[in-house]
C-alpha cells in the first residue's frame, strides 16, 4: 500500500469533519472519492497534506507516519496536492507557476527535467509559458494547476475536484490527462462530484456520508444505484 | 520655463526619497496584507541613528550607515514578530493590525523625542551647487537620486529574477496556496520586513542629509509612503515608484504656488482624490480590497 489512512478522526479547531477514517490506496492505483457536499471528502485530502487538525488516528505513506509532518517534508516525501478551484499565480508567468511548483527543487538540472517533463504533458503550457497565468482560459489554468503538482514529480497526486467550473467537454479532456498521469506510473487520489464520469475512468471508490466512509468497492459496484441512492438521500 | 524645470528637479529629489518609502511599504503589504504605518517611525530611527553617531559621536559616517541599517531593520523585524505575527496566530482581523500599527507609530515617534528630543537635526553639509543658467542642483542631490535610483533597480531584479522574488509574489497572489507548494510564507514576510526596513534605513540617511530631522516626519512620511503607493496601484512596485515621483511633483508645484506650509498636505488631498475616484490606482490590476 502507498497511502493507509487508520481510524483517522480531524477537522478545523473544534470542529470535528471526520470521524473514524480508514481507507488505502494502493501503487498505481486511481481511487476517487465520493459523496454529498459536506461529506468531508476534501477533508481527508487536507488532512492527508497536513492542512487539518487530527483528533486520532494516523496516516501511512510508504510505511512512513506522516501524521503530523509539515507541508514541506511532505512534499519532499512524493505528495502532490492540486486545491480546489484552479488556484494559480494569476499575476505571475505560466512558467513562472510551474517554478514555484518545484520550490522545493535544489537543482537546476532536476527542475529544468521536470519542466519538460510538464510541457511535454500539457503542449498549450509551453506554448503560453510567458504569458500571464490569469490571462489563461479555464481549462488551461486547471492544467497549469495540475502540472505544477506534478513539478515535484509526486508518487501520490491528490486532486479536489478538478473538474469544478469546467465544460463537460474540458471535464472529459482533464480526465484523459490524468489517465496519462496514471498510466506513467503516478498515482491518483481524486474528490469528484461528476460520478459518472470518474467512475468511468478510477478503479476504486470510496463513499462518504456525514464525516464516514459508508461503502468502498470497485468502480463497477459503486455504479449500483441503491448504493448511491442511500448515500445522496438518506 | 525655468521655474517648471526647477520644480521637476526638486520633484525627482523628492520622490526618489520617497519612492524608497513607498515601495518598502509595498514589499511589506504584499506578503502581510498590511498597511504598515509604523515605516514612519522605522524611516525616523534610520535618520535618528545615523546622526547620533556621525555628528553626535564623531564617528565615521560608513559607521553611521551601518548602525543606521541595522537598526531600522532590527526595529522593523521587531514590530513583525512581537506585534503583527502574534496577532496572526489568533487570526485578527484587518482592522486589528491597522489599529496596532497606528499604535506602534505613536509609541516610536514618543520614544524618539524621549531619546533624543524634540529638537531639528542637522547636518550642515557642505556641498557644490551646479548652476545651469538659473537652475540649481547640489552634488548631495545627485548623489541622492543616484543612490535611490540603484536601489529600486536592483530591488526589481530581485523580485523579477530571483527565487526568493517569485516566492514573494506567490505569497502575495496567494498565500495559502503559496504554502501549499512549501514556501515558508512566514520566512517570506519577515524578510520582506527586512527588507522594506533596509530601504526605510536609506530613506531616513537621504532624508536627513537632504533636508532637516524632526520627530514629525515619520507620520508625514508614512502618510506619503502610503499615498504613492494608493496612486501606483496597491501591491504594484512600479505603481508605487510612480506614484511617488507623482507625490512629490504635486508638493513642488503646491510649494511653489501656494507656500511651503502646503506642502505636507498635498499628499492628503491626492490620497483623498484618488481613494474616492480611482482606488485601484494607475496601475492597480486588483480591486482595491
Amino acid at each position: 500500500m502507498l497511502l493507509h489512512i487508520e481510524n483517522l478522526s480531524a477537522g478545523y479547531g473544534q470542529l470535528r469533519v471526520l470521524n473514524n477514517v480508514s481507507l488505502s490506496v494502493g501503487v498505481g492505483e486511481m481511487v476517487v472519492l465520493i459523496g454529498p457536499n459536506g461529506a468531508g471528502k476534501s477533508t481527508i485530502l487536507k488532512s492527508i497534506f497536513g492542512l487539518t487538525t487530527k483528533m486520532n488516528g494516523q496516516i501511512l505513506f510508504d510505511a512512513l507516519n506522516i501524521t503530523s509532518l509539515p507541508t514541506h517534508s511532505l512534499i519532499e516525501q512524493g505528495i502532490g496536492f492540486v486545491p480546489q478551484g484552479r488556484l494559480i499565480f494569476p499575476t505571475m508567468t505560466v512558467k513562472e507557476n510551474l517554478e514555484i511548483g518545484g520550490y522545493l527543487i535544489d537543482h537546476k538540472e532536476t527542475l529544468h527535467k521536470s519542466l519538460d517533463y510538464v510541457f511535454g504533458l500539457f503542449s498549450v503550457l509551453k506554448e503560453k509559458q510567458q504569458e500571464l497565468a490569469g490571462n489563461l482560459s479555464g481549462g488551461q489554468q486547471q492544467q497549469l494547476a495540475i502540472g505544477r503538482a506534478l513539478m515535484m514529480r509526486p508518487k501520490l497526486l491528490m486532486l479536489d475536484e478538478p473538474s469544478l467550473g469546467l465544460s463537460p467537454k474540458l471535464t472529459q479532456e482533464v480526465f484523459h490527462i490524468l489517465q496519462k498521469i496514471r498510466e506513467e506510473g503516478t498515482t491518483l487520489l481524486i474528490v469528484e462530484q461528476n460520478v459518472r464520469l470518474a467512475l468511468s475512468y478510477v478503479d476504486r471508490g470510496h463513499l462518504l456520508s456525514n464525516g464516514k466512509i459508508i461503502f468502498s468497492g470497485t468502480a463497477k459496484e459503486l455504479g449500483d444505484e441503491k448504493i448511491m441512492h442511500n448515500a445522496y438521500l438518506s | 520655463m525655468w521655474i517648471i524645470a526647477q520644480i521637476f528637479i526638486n520633484a525627482i529629489i523628492a520622490g526618489s526619497v520617497y519612492a524608497l518609502v513607498a515601495s518598502g511599504l509595498t514589499f511589506i503589504y504584499a506578503t502581510s496584507r498590511i498597511f504598515h504605518l509604523a515605516h514612519g517611525v522605522v524611516i525616523l530611527f534610520g535618520a535618528y541613528i545615523f546622526h547620533f553617531v556621525w555628528v553626535e559621536q564623531g564617528l565615521s559616517p560608513a559607521l553611521g550607515v551601518l548602525f543606521s541599517i541595522l537598526g531600522s531593520v532590527a526595529i522593523g523585524l521587531l514590530m513583525n514578530e512581537l506585534v503583527y505575527e502574534q496577532q496572526r496566530k489568533r487570526h485578527a482581523k484587518r482592522l486589528a493590525y491597522l489599529i496596532s500599527t497606528i499604535a506602534l507609530l505613536m509609541l516610536g515617534t514618543s520614544s524618539i523625542i524621549l531619546i533624543f528630543n524634540t529638537s531639528l537635526k542637522s547636518f550642515n553639509i557642505q556641498t557644490t551647487v551646479y548652476r545651469f543658467d538659473q537652475l540649481n542642483i547640489t552634488l548631495m542631490q545627485i548623489i541622492l537620486i543616484v543612490i535611490s535610483c540603484f536601489l529600486l533597480l536592483i530591488l526589481s531584479a530581485v523580485v523579477k529574477y530571483t527565487k526568493f522574488g517569485k516566492a514573494m509574489r506567490a505569497t502575495s497572489d496567494n498565500d495559502e496556496v503559496a504554502s501549499i507548494m512549501g514556501i515558508n510564507t512566514r520566512q517570506i514576510r519577515r524578510l520582506s520586513f527586512g527588507i522594506g526596513s533596509l530601504l526605510a534605513a536609506v530613506a531616513g540617511i537621504l532624508i536627513g542629509l537632504e533636508f532637516n530631522i524632526d520627530p514629525n516626519m515619520g507620520v508625514y512620511l508614512a502618510i506619503k509612503g502610503f499615498t504613492a503607493m494608493v496612486i501606483g496601484g496597491v501591491g504594484s512596485i512600479g505603481g508605487a515608484i510612480f506614484g511617488a515621483f507623482l507625490v512629490g511633483f504635486f508638493e513642488q508645484i503646491a510649494v511653489w504656488y501656494f507656500g511651503a506650509g502646503w506642502k505636507n498636505s498635498i499628499a492628503f488631498v491626492l490620497l483623498f482624490f484618488f481613494l474616492l475616484l480611482r482606488p485601484r490606482g494607475i496601475f492597480g490590476l486588483k480591486r482595491f480590497r
